[in-house]
């Protein structure tokens, strides 16, 4: 009468766990994913605030988003910085957007997710810098 | 197996699923959600530091010549910053010396899955001095 009745368990609960187990992984790359790209825009807006000129802030705030995004699971990462005129009470602006891909669990969830995030940051007073003062 | 056996595969799901597979799923989505609020707490700490130590006492420097920081001007901006950055966090205590900030500051947060407790207190700290010269930040 219980004959395979333990196989036909086994497969019901199954899928069960192992929905709960990609639901978990995708989750935890997602919130990984989210906390690096808010960490590297919020890096590359300090980088930006500490540069003597708008070029020079624009340079080392992409070079700093980019070695920071490196380390996270985010596909396509795009940044745009926006300092006003440079002038001493300006703050940068960084706004940043990425993707992160979860195809490998796309059975059960979108494939791929955007990102953004934004990060102001006053630029320094009194540091020296470039011709605009 | 028996007919008194069946159902056991059910039942230890049954049991596993609450007392060991949910707990450890809630697990770990609390731990990399409170690893990035705690990171965005210090970084949020660390650039309050930074731009409290940019207050510079003009009065001081323009009668004395030597560089400190107003410790009220110090204070309201280490408030507006972390306000700015993270609205959630509060200063549990700061110092401003003559030329060094120190910011001690903690945050709440809220645990959405965790069955044991239902929030956990983040805390962070940064030092930042006021020092002169381009080339050489602090």
């Amino acid at each position: 009468m219980s004959r395979g009745q333990s196989l036909v368990e086994l497969a019901v609960c199954a899928p069960l766990i192992v929905l709960l187990t990609l639901w978990t992984a995708a989750a935890v790359q997602v919130i990984d994913a989210s906390a690096g790209l808010q960490a590297a825009t919020q890096a590359a807006a300090a980088e930006a605030s500490r540069a003597p000129d708008a070029t020079t802030a624009d340079r080392l705030a992409r070079a700093r988003f980019q070695a920071m995004v490196a380390d996270y699971p985010l596909r396509s990462p795009h940044l745009s910085i926006s300092s006003g005129g440079f002038s001493r009470t300006d703050e940068v602006i960084a706004t940043a957007s990425g993707a992160v891909d979860i195809s490998w669990a796309r059975l059960f969830f979108p494939g791929r997710l955007m990102l953004s995030s934004r990060a102001a940051v006053p630029l320094e007073s009194w540091r020296s810098r470039g011709p605009v003062l | 197996m028996k007919s008194s056996e069946g159902g056991q595969v059910l039942a230890f799901f049954a049991i596993a699923m609450p007392v060991v597979l949910l707990p450890v799923a809630a697990y770990a989505l609390d731990a990399t959600m409170l690893a990035g609020r705690e990171s965005a707490l210090q970084a949020a700490t660390a650039q309050a530091a930074e731009t409290a130590a940019q207050q510079i006492n003009v009065r001081a420097l323009r009668s004395t010549g030597v560089l400190s920081l107003d410790a009220a001007a110090t204070r309201l901006v280490l408030e507006q910053a972390l306000a700015e950055e993270e609205p959630g966090a509060r200063i549990d205590s700061s110092a401003a010396t003559n030329a060094e900030v120190s910011v001690a500051t903690s945050e709440p947060v809220r645990l959405p899955f965790s069955m044991f407790t239902d929030t956990v207190v983040l805390h962070a700290h940064a030092t930042a001095r006021l020092v002169a010269g381009y080339e050489t930040p602090a």
